[in-house]
Formats: C-alpha cells, structure tokens, sequence
C-alpha cells in the first residue's frame, strides 16, 4: 500500500508540475500584450508563447490577421508591418499581427488547430502568400528536404507530405510536444531566459565563462534584412503548382475551413506576388491561379480580397513588400470595400 | 527502438497495461515474447531471422542432449553454431581485411571482396546469453527449459536484449515460470531505476560525450591538457552510458517483476584490477571467468598458466567488445594489468599502502586503457598517448562546469562506496531525487536521442 501511495504521489505530484506550473508561472515576460505587438524574431519557434498570444487576441476585440512572413514582416520592423499600418491608418488599434516567419500553409494548419482553439465567432484575416506554389520544394509536393521550418505543426501521421519523411519517433515525439503545455513551456524558458537553448551545447561552446552568465540572455533586436537588388537579376520563371494539386492550396483550404468550423468570420487576403521579377508567361500564369483562387473561395462564401501589385520599389524580393509597400497595400485595403465591410461588420 | 525514445515509452505503457490485466504465468511470458520480438525487430526485422534460429537451435539441441545423451557432441554444435553466426555478422570484415593485409604484403594484388554484413543489434548479447545456457545445461547447472516460449523469452527478454546485462539461465527462467506480483511495488523501484539511468544517459554520458568526442575526433589539433581531460571525460562516458543503460534495462524489468543482475558496482572505486572487473560488466566478466577462464584452469595449474589464462580470457574479452586491433590492445593491456596486479599484491608491505592511492592509480590505469577503446585505431590510441606526454600545456577548453560535474561523480562515488548516503533509500528522498533528476533533464539535458556505445557490440 504505501508503494502505492508512493506512486500515486509521485503522479500527483508530475500532474501538479506539468499542468499548474506553466499557468501559475509563465514567464512570458508578458502580462498583456501591447498594441501592434509581433512575436519576435527569435521567438518565432516559440509555440507556448503564440499560444498565449493567441488566447489574449481571442479575448479582445481587434481582428487577428495570421499568415507567413508576409504578414509577420520580414522586411519591417514593428512598426513598418502590414498590420502596423492598418493600425496606425485606422484611429484605433484593430489589427493583430499573428503572423509567423516562415511557416509554410501546411504548418499553419497545425499552429491554427493547436494553438487558435480558443477563436470562436471572431473575425480573423487569413494571408494566402503564393511563393509557397512557386515550386514543388516550396510546395512540399517535390523531393524530401530537410529544411522545412515549423516541422513539429506539421500533420504528422494521418496525412503524407512528400517532402517530409522523418522517423516515426520524430513524428511521434512532435505529436506528444505540441499537446502538452509544460514541454512547450520547458522550450519557452529556454528560449527566454536561457543564452542559448541547450545549456550543454553553450557551455562547451563557452567553456571559460561562468554558468551564470548563461542565466541572462542575450536579446539582440531584430535587424531587419536588407532588400534584396532583384532589378539586376534576368527575369524568371516560375514552375507554378497547379492548385488542384498544390499542398499549400489544400493546406490553405483546411486551415480556413477549420476557423470557419468554430463560427469565425474569414477574410481571405491574396498578398500582391513581385510580378516584375517573373517572365511575361509566368505573369500569365499567375493571375491564373489568383482567380481560380478567388472563384473557389467565393464559393465557399469567404470574402477576398487582392490588393493591385504595388510598384517595384516597393518589393524586398519575390514575395516581401517592404515597409513602403505594406503602407500602400494598408491604404489600398483600407479603401477596399469589401475589406471594410467585413472590418465593420 | 531506444530506451530513452517516446517511441518506447509508448510501446512500454501498452505492454505494462497489457501485463497487468494478464494474471497467469504463461499469458505474460507469451506477452513478454511477443513485445521482445517487435522491440528486436523494430531496428530491422531481418534480425529477428537470426534470432529466431539462435533461439530453435539452442532449444532443440538441449533437447537433443537430454534425450540422445551424445551431449559433448551436441554442445560442440551448439557453440560451433553461435561463433560461426558471431564471425560471419561480427568479425567477417576484420578477418577479410586483416587477410587481405596479409595478401598485400605478399606483393599480390588480389583482394578478397568486403563481406558487408550489417552487424544486428545486441548479437553478442543474445548469443552469449543462449551459449550460456547450453553449457550450463551440458555441466548440470540447470534443468531442461521444456516450453519453448519461455526459452524464447529467455534469450530474447527485450530489456537485455540490446546490451545485456548477460542473464544466466538459472536466475532468470525460475522468474519467468513463478512471476513476482510484478505490481506496484516493482513499479516503483522499477520506475526510479529507469530515471536514475535516464539521467545518467542522457545528463552525464551524452555531456561527457559532447567533449570527448571533440578530443578524440580531431586529437591532433588538442594539447596535452585537453588530451588527458578527453580521456577522463570518456572514462566516465563510458561508465554513465553503459550503467545507465543497466539501470533502465534493470528498472523496466523489475516493473515486470523480473530481478536482473546488477552489472556495476561503482567500477571506478576498485582498488586493483581484479576488483576493478569485479565490479564492471559484472554480467560480462563473470561469463568469461565461469565459460572461459575456469574451464582453461583458471589459476588452478601454477602462475605461468594462470597468466596464459588471464591473457586469453581478456583478449578475448576484448574482441568480444569489437572487430578491431584496438580491442584487442585494449584487452590485452587489461590482461597484462590483470596478471601484473596479482604479482604486485606479492610485494612486500603493498598492503600498507593507502586504498585511496591505489584506488587513483587504477583509476589512472583503467583510463588510459579506455583510450584504446575509444581511439578509431591502435595508431591513433598511441599518438593519443604520446600527445599527452608532449608537453604543449594549454588552457584545456573542457567547461569549467563539466570539470566541476566530474569531481562530483567522483566525490559521490567515494561516498557511497564508504555508505554515508544510505539516507537515499528513503522513499521520500528518492521521490524528490526523480523529480530534480527529470527537472534537469528537461531543462538543460540534450533533447537528442544518442545511441548507448554498447549497442555497437
């Protein structure tokens, strides 16, 4: 009996940990998050962390727009985002950046279901990037590449992605992670208030310095990348996806008709692609995709919306307006009736 | 499938689940056989063929030898069966090479082809767990296993069955047929067990490893000072990785109320090398004395056969561990050690010389021989070596805190040689000493599944 209790403590007491610590102490340095905030560069792995972000926007009264890096920003700072801009247009604060850097239509899937599940009968801006359909690698429908970002918001066993194929205890391992709180946590502190995220791998890389200089981290702020000399480079073309089988089109799709399912309200935003960098054929084929897009999309009842292409001064590269274009494209949607009508609805 | 995976957690939490509702002794050996061979076959089902065969044909020539009674014959085949399989999966590159060298140096250009067999998991383990119990059989030690799944079991027991311990018939099989209650008591020794060899895998082994294996990848580029702190770092890589592979093994068997032996008793405090290897690999060690060094004539025969017998069991023991000249060093410098050491004790007032120096010097000696075991070759083990005695000081780039972690395990394995933490035992102690070893790893352990280095043999 009393191995028993013993072990009836020690679950206790592991339920107790995993569950309570990560709400009593959260250390997201955050209590609320201020006006036009973005997870930060560094953070951008940070699920725990997009997670309580998430649950503040539900809560409050702003529309959430969720997206790649366009709608993140990688060629902005704070205050340059597209959001930003919609704010600083706006008179009030009425846009959410919840936008992460480089997750790819598939892993958004997996962000929205994990970590948006408390979005109900709220409205919410979907960004459709289409470098995801410049090719099969971006897509994830052409050879298996290990360098794909987000990996563990992935679908992990029900579903194939052709470009994804890690072992199934890697698979399994990012299942058991991204559903249990405290392993999210446990990577959140790391990431916050750690130097580096393995405290074995710092300390040989430091190996004179003194472990407590390992407890202050170094936040350096995000410098913003320079744009990118695109009007040097021979025009290119592009080997689109076909939507119907394109898994950033599908991926697209399921994530929309996911928050649709738990009664939000979905804009679907086509952000502008820098057409001056392709061939007149792949232009073509472009604003093919864009309408049947659109036409799917419509039908389903999602209102959407396509900002004309801003100018090419406005471009950092392919896909990435920079600072100057997201103010275009926020004062063009904000002159957008159907964007206003689903803002002041 | 490793110990340390979500993978075998998950496949642990069903077979445990499953154990517990099975209360008749048959139903949970053929659980147990079942989750043995997908566990086996898990790294690559082809295995499982030869475990199969290692497993019918040690089950029928016992049988052969209780009924047919031509048992020297019979147990001839059964080892012939057993080195065969272990030379053709294990040593049939080592030979090839070793006789193309031989072929080379004659001038000719003909070359025998690389056999490249893949070397399956865990194969000197089960081979020497199944040729034990033949030869316990053949001497009498042990009465004829009739059901064939308990055999099986026997051979195949999925938490030995990677990296031993080597369980000998007589202990385990009794178990299997009279199953302790396997219930909540076993749980949770079982279940601290596993921590503790959790937290040595993965918090000190894998630590230790990130710079050992920096020293020992590259040795050239290092001073002596980082050298010798190289050697140090995997001399308690080795111990951390193994014994904490023991302890998960041991403590996942004991949930199932199964005693495995113990296979380390703090190897590192021995103050001579017959007691060093009484207290490391002891499952290993007590092997070869009981099927090898006794049956030559242990020290029965004058101290000239004494040495030769010591030499043969530690080359041997040697070989076992790798296909490689520096295992054989490396055994053949532990049989030189071994034989020396019993000369030594013959010295005059040796005994009044402090345990604690004796316990440094083999500490010493034990580590330098570790070089040879973890040197990609015997040249590289030597240049280690002499790079040590060069000269060249310079400020070692071990961390400060992997210095600090290592005179801790030394200092913790003194003290509880000398018993001054009985306290530990404490359940209460042992509940909070789970839950800061599983807090540490968590927070500051690698997330990176290793492979234990003894899996390689």
């Amino acid at each position: 009996m009393n191995k028993l209790k013993y072990i009836l403590f020690t679950l206790l007491a592991g339920a107790v940990i995993v569950i309570i610590l990560p709400v009593v102490i959260p250390l997201t340095g955050k209590n609320n998050f201020p006006a036009d905030y973005r997870i930060p560069y560094y953070l951008g792995e940070d699920y725990f962390l997009f997670g309580k972000y998430a649950g503040s926007v539900s809560d409050g009264r702003t529309t959430a727009v969720i997206g790649d890096s366009v709608i993140w920003g990688h060629y902005a700072s704070d205050t340059d985002t597209l959001t930003a801009h919609l704010n600083s247009k706006s008179a009030t604060v009425k846009f959410s950046n919840l936008g992460i850097d480089g997750i790819h239509p598939a892993a958004m899937y997996g962000l929205a279901g994990n970590f948006c599940r408390k979005f109900t009968g709220k409205k919410i801006i979907v960004g459709i990037n289409l470098l995801w359909m410049s090719s099969p690698r971006h897509d994830l429908t052409g050879a298996k590449n290990s360098e794909i970002n987000h990996k563990i918001l992935l679908t992990q066993f029900t579903e194939t992605i052709p470009a994804y194929s890690p072992s199934s205890e890697e698979k399994l391992s990012f299942v058991i992670k991204r559903n249990i709180p405290f392993l999210l946590w446990i990577d959140h502190l790391k990431l916050t208030e750690f130097r580096e995220k393995s405290f074995y791998r710092w300390s040989m890389d430091n190996p004179s310095e003194s472990i407590c200089s390992f407890f202050k981290p170094q936040i350096n702020p995000y410098e913003v990348p320079a744009p990118m000399d695109f009007r040097k480079l021979p025009k290119q073309k592009i080997d689109w996806i076909d939507p119907g089988k394109s898994l950033q089109w599908k991926y697209t799709l399921k994530t929309i008709n996911n928050l649709k399912e738990k009664n939000n309200r979905i804009l679907a935003l086509i952000t502008p692609f820098n057409i001056y960098m392709m061939t007149d054929e792949s232009v073509k084929q472009h604003a093919l995709i864009t309408a049947e897009m659109k036409k799917i999309l419509e039908k389903e009842n999602i209102t959407v919306v396509i900002p004309s292409t801003p100018g090419i001064d406005k471009f950092a590269d392919s896909s990435h307006p920079a600072g100057k274009g997201y103010e275009t494209i926020a004062g063009e949607l904000l002159k957008n009736s159907d964007f206003i009508k689903f803002i002041n609805e | 499938m490793l110990f340390q995976t979500w993978t075998f957690l998950l496949f642990f939490v069903i077979v445990y689940t499953l154990f517990r509702f099975i209360k008749n002794s048959s139903g949970r050996s053929y659980l147990l056989l079942a989750a043995s061979f997908i566990f086996y076959g898990w790294w690559n089902p082809l295995f499982l063929l030869l475990l199969l065969w290692i497993i019918a044909a040690d089950y029928l020539i016992i049988m052969f030898m209780q009924t047919t009674g031509r048992r020297k014959l019979l147990l001839f085949l059964s080892i012939a069966n057993s080195l065969v399989l272990l030379s053709s999966f294990k040593y049939a590159g080592f030979i090839t090479s070793n006789i193309n060298e031989l072929i080379a140096l004659t001038g000719s250009a003909f070359q025998l082809p690389a056999p490249g067999f893949i070397l399956p998991v865990g194969i000197s383990f089960f081979i020497f767990i199944s040729m034990g119990h033949v030869i316990d059989f053949y001497f009498g030690r042990v009465e004829r296993e009739r059901n064939i799944a308990r055999h099986a079991l026997f051979v195949s027991f999925f938490p030995q069955i990677s990296a031993g311990p080597i369980a000998r018939a007589g202990e385990l099989i009794p178990q299997f047929k009279e199953w302790r209650s396997g219930g909540n008591s076993d749980l949770a020794d079982g279940l601290f067990l596993y921590i503790c060899g959790l937290f040595k895998k993965i918090a000190l082994a894998d630590y230790f490893a990130l710079y050992a294996d920096k020293i020992f990848g590259n040795p050239v580029q290092f001073g002596s000072s980082d050298l010798l702190l190289g050697a140090l770092a995997f001399t308690w890589q080795i111990y951390f990785d193994f014994s904490g592979y023991t302890d998960m093994a041991r403590g996942i068997a004991r949930c199932f109320g199964i005693e495995l032996m113990e296979n380390f008793r703090l190897p590192y405090m021995a103050a001579s090398t017959g007691e060093f290897w009484g207290r490391w690999h002891i499952s290993l060690s007590s092997w070869f004395r009981d099927y090898l060094y006794i049956p030559l004539g242990g020290n029965r025969n004058g101290k000239i056969k004494e040495a030769r017998n010591i030499m043969i069991t530690m080359l041997l023991s040697g070989l076992w561990h790798g296909a490689a000249w520096n295992f054989v060093l490396w055994g053949f410098i532990h049989g030189i050690l071994h034989s020396s050491g019993r000369l030594v004790r013959k010295i005059p007032r040796i005994d009044s010389v402090p345990v604690s120096v004796k316990r440094i010097v083999i500490f010493i000696l034990v580590m330098f021989a570790w070089i040879f075991f973890r040197a990609e070759s015997a040249a590289d083990a030597f240049g280690f070596i002499t790079g040590i005695f060069s000269g060249g000081f310079t400020a070692p780039a071990m961390p400060s805190f992997m210095m600090l972690l290592i005179a801790l395990c030394y200092v913790y394995g003194l003290i509880k040689e000398y018993g001054f933490i009985k306290f530990m035992e404490k359940p209460a102690v042992k509940r909070v000493v789970a839950l800061l070893m599983i807090a540490w790893i968590l927070v500051f352990a690698s997330s990176d599944a290793s492979d234990f280095i003894y899996f390689q043999f």
